[in-house]
Formats: C-alpha cells, sequence, structure tokens
C-alpha cells in the first residue's frame, strides 16, 4: 500500500466476455492495472472471479474483447504463450507442484527450459528464493513430503523464479487449514511489500484490507463495482457490494 | 535319447530364445513407439487426425493377431511387398501392438491431474515440453505396470510367429520334437525358457515401478502438518 502505483498500465482489459457452452460467466469486464499495484478481486463463489484470473493467464480462450498485458495481446493461443514467456505467473489453489519433482527441480525447471538459464545460475536462485519463503531446509524435498502451506510457499517461490511482472494468486489459501493460511499470507504480504504487482483472489478479506491497493467486487460475472480497497471497504456504492461485505465480514 | 536338459541347453534352443527375445524387444520398443504416438493424438486437439487413428485402433484391437501376421507374410506379396518371415513378424507384432499401447498411454497422459499442464503452460513451457518434462515422467507411473504385462504377453504372443516360419524358439521345439519324436522334453525344455524370460521381466517391472514411486509418496497424515506449524 501507498507505494508508487502510477508507472504505467501494465494490465488492460476491455469488453471480455467468456462462455462456457451456452452460459456466459463474464460479462463485458473491463479492468486495469498498474505496474505495482495489488489488487484483490473479491466476490462469492462462482461470481467468475478465478475464470478472469484464469483469462488473464492465457489458460481460457475468449469469446470477445481484449486483454493487453505489457502491449501484448493475451490469448490462450500457442503464439501468445510463447510471447509471454512466463511473464505472468500464477498462484493455483491447489498449489500444482509437479509431483514428480523435487522442490528445487520444480523452481528451476521453467527458467532452465524457458529462459536458458544455467543450471548453477537457476539453482542458486532457487535457493535464495526458498529462503525467502522460509523453506531452505526443503530443498530436496518431493511435493507429497511438504505441508499444504509449504507447497503453496514452493509455488509462490517457482512464481517468483521466472521473475514475472505480474502474479495471480487464485485462493491461494483456500484450500489450507487455518493454520496453515497465515505462513502464505505473510509470504504473499512479503511478495506484494517487495513490489510485485499482484491480482489476488482472495476470501481472506483482513488480508485484502491489509494489503491490497485496488478491490474490485465481481458478482454473476460482472464487475460490480471497483476503488481503493479502503474506501470499499468503508463506503461502498453499491448496495450489493455492501451486502456482501457485512456478510463476509460477519 | 536327448533329455529335458539336453534341449533346455542345447545351441538350438539357445537360439530360438535369442530370436524370440528379438522379435519380443523389437515388437515391443516399436510398438510402444507407434503407441505414444497415436496418444499423443489422440489427447491432441488435431482434429483431422483423430478419425484415422480410432479407425487404427479399432482395426488392429478387433481383428487376431494371427490374422494380421498372416496377411503381411502372404497377402502383401500379392500386392507387391515382400518381407522376410522375420520383418513381417515384428512388423504385424508392432501394429497389433501400436494399438493396445495407444490406449495404456492414453489412459497414463489423462490421468495427470489438469492443474500439472495448466501450471507449466503458466510458466512459458512449450507443449512438447509439457508432456515431455512434466506429463509423460507423471503418467508413467499408470502405463509402467500395463507395459510390463504387454512385454509378457508379447513374448508369448511372439510364438505366434512360428507359423509363417520364423525360427523361434516354439518353432525349434517342434521341429526337434517331431524328428525325435520326443514332445514331452522339447516341450518343457521350451516352456521354461519362456518361464526364465517372463521371469526377467516381471523383475525388470518391479524395479521400473519401485524407481516410479516418487510421485506415489502421501502428504504427511493431518496431525503431523498441524504439529508443524504450531
Amino acid at each position: 500500500m501507498n507505494r508508487e502505483a502510477s508507472n504505467g498500465q501494465l494490465l488492460g482489459i476491455s469488453g471480455l466476455r467468456k462462455n462456457y457452452g451456452s452460459i456466459t460467466v463474464l460479462h463485458d469486464i473491463a479492468f486495469e492495472q498498474a505496474s505495482g499495484e495489488s489488487v484483490v478481486i473479491v466476490g462469492s463463489s462462482g461470481s467468475g472471479k478465478s475464470t478472469l484470473l484464469r483469462c488473464i493467464a492465457g489458460l481460457e480462450d475468449i469469446d470477445d474483447g481484449t486483454i493487453l498485458f505489457d502491449g501484448k495481446k493475451v490469448t490462450a493461443g500457442k503464439d501468445s504463450r510463447a510471447a509471454l514467456r512466463g511473464e505472468i505467473g500464477m498462484v493455483f489453489q491447489s498449489f500444482n507442484l509437479f509431483a514428480h519433482l523435487t522442490v528445487i527441480e520444480n523452481i528451476t525447471l521453467a527458467p532452465r527450459l524457458v529462459r536458458d538459464t544455467p543450471r548453477g545460475q537457476a539453482d542458486e536462485r532457487a535457493r535464495d528464493l526458498l529462503e525467502q519463503v522460509g523453506l531452505s531446509d526443503k530443498v530436496h524435498s518431493y511435493p507429497g513430503e511438504l505441508s499444504g502451506g509449504q507447497a503453496q510457499r514452493v509455488a509462490i517461490a517457482r512464481a517468483l523464479a521466472m521473475d514475472p511482472k505480474l502474479i495471480l494468486f487464485d485462493e491461494a489459501t483456500s484450500a489450507l487449514d487455518p493454520e496453515l493460511t497465515k505462513e502464505v499470507l505473510d509470504v504473499m504480504q512479503g511478495v506484494i511489500q517487495g513490489g510485485m504487482t499482484v491480482t489476488i483472489v482472495t476470501h481472506e478479506m483482513n488480508f485484502a484490507r491489509k494489503a491490497a491497493d485496488r478491490m474490485v467486487f465481481m458478482e454473476h460475472g460482472r464487475i460490480v463495482e471497483q476503488g481503493a480497497t479502503e474506501d470499499l471497504f468503508t463506503n461502498p456504492r453499491q448496495e450489493r457490494t455492501a451486502r456482501f461485505l457485512s456478510q463476509i465480514m460477519a | 535319447m536327448p533329455g529335458f536338459l539336453d534341449y533346455f541347453f542345447s545351441v538350438n534352443f539357445a537360439i530360438g530364445a535369442g530370436i524370440t527375445l528379438a522379435l519380443t524387444l523389437l515388437s515391443m520398443f516399436l510398438g510402444i513407439v507407434g503407441g505414444l504416438a497415436l496418444a499423443l493424438i489422440k489427447t491432441s486437439r488435431i482434429r483431422a487426425l483423430q478419425a484415422p487413428t480410432d479407425l487404427y485402433i479399432w482395426l488392429f484391437r478387433g481383428t487376431p493377431i494371427l490374422l494380421q501376421l498372416i496377411f503381411i507374410f502372404n497377402a502383401l506379396p500379392q500386392m507387391g511387398l515382400r518381407f522376410s518371415a522375420f520383418t513381417s513378424a515384428v512388423i504385424a507384432l508392432s501394429l497389433n501392438e501400436s494399438a493396445y499401447m495407444a490406449e495404456i498411454i492414453r489412459a497414463g497422459i489423462e490421468s495427470v491431474d489438469k492443474g500439472q499442464r495448466s501450471a507449466a503452460r503458466v510458466l512459458g513451457l512449450r507443449d512438447g515440453q509439457i508432456m515431455r518434462h512434466v506429463v509423460l515422467p507423471q503418467a508413467m507411473r499408470l502405463i509402467i505396470p500395463p507395459t510390463g504385462n504387454q512385454f509378457i504377453g508379447m513374448l508369448k504372443m511372439s510364438a505366434l510367429a512360428s507359423v509363417i516360419a520364423v525360427q523361434d524358439l516354439l518353432l525349434r521345439a517342434q521341429r526337434i520334437a517331431s524328428a525325435n519324436f520326443d514332445y514331452i522334453d522339447t516341450l518343457i525344455a521350451a516352456a521354461a525358457w519362456y518361464l526364465i524370460l517372463t521371469t526377467i521381466f516381471t523383475y525388470g517391472q518391479r524395479v521400473l515401478e519401485r524407481r516410479m514411486d516418487v510421485t506415489r509418496r502421501k502428504r504427511p497424515e493431518m496431525s503431523a502438518a498441524v504439529g508443524e506449524a504450531r
């Protein structure tokens, strides 16, 4: 919070529509994010938050509109992914660590394959990142040997290893026991304080209030309201936003 | 009159076993390569190749291998394509095996959680890299056990090649049997060779399965995880 957020637009979405079969799950989404900004997207289940993140990550085809990231068009096509080369990182609810690789191999795989980083350099960076997320002792563990909180911290380190310009957090703590949530939120807070641009989908409202510059409220596949986090919390303009916030904070 | 041990240790039987083994390994190798190609097509989004692949699998799984073998050895020469008995056997066995391996490998690929692919995609890996470095290594856990069974099945199925006069273990055993009129000792000697080979395959399969075990390691129990957080 309170950081310089005016060093240019990084992400620009306009007129985005996404269908699953005959059902439209995202309607006319317009959304912008500046470099260095932290944005949190809230809304009840099924409101389209995660789908929006997956569209930004290039994991979903979109049916209308455009997603511009750093001047490049994001689609789910091969060319788009090649152009992005891992510049958008993503942390998933289900961690999605590569189950057959050790922690350090999970972190170094993409830098080595996508960026041609030499092994020694990739390893060194991975160890630094593991220290940063407090898991120096798990370098050679397999994902199956980690707790959920540890696995998610490794997933964050894996995303950071690509030096992305934006990291998307898709309900990063929703699969975790309450005891393990805090360690992941602390790491996420650290990432934000380090200046990373992040878009976070979460149900952790206290974290959202503390960590996000801006908040977006979604319902039924539409953005209902967006603005400075504190404004939305204290002075929502839409009645639906107020209702959602009072329900979830109760 | 030579006995079971004489047959078993004879050069003739050893060469027969060698030919059986060569037939099996070659056909399995080509069958796995072909099956992998078919499985990659089946799990890809290349629409144009789906129907031909289905047709191939339908054809080779739906007709007897013995018919395929005889067709390649006897019918193809009538169309101007002539292969030696051994080559014909390798072609028939590997074409047939490809159809089965395709289904085994496809099932293995589809067993890998979709999230693994999503994560790899976002990290910027290309489709080929995702398949090679993320999906296939994890699919192996499901692919290896049935492939081991296929190996053993192939070893036994290769005996069918004796009908097109491939000089394999069974054909040699049968020839000596009728020459000496000693079916008991010769066939038992051949059976012993088959058993030795299948036993080696079974052992190899177990070693491989154990080496692939890493992904099966379970997450620590909940109590352990909670204890750690305190």
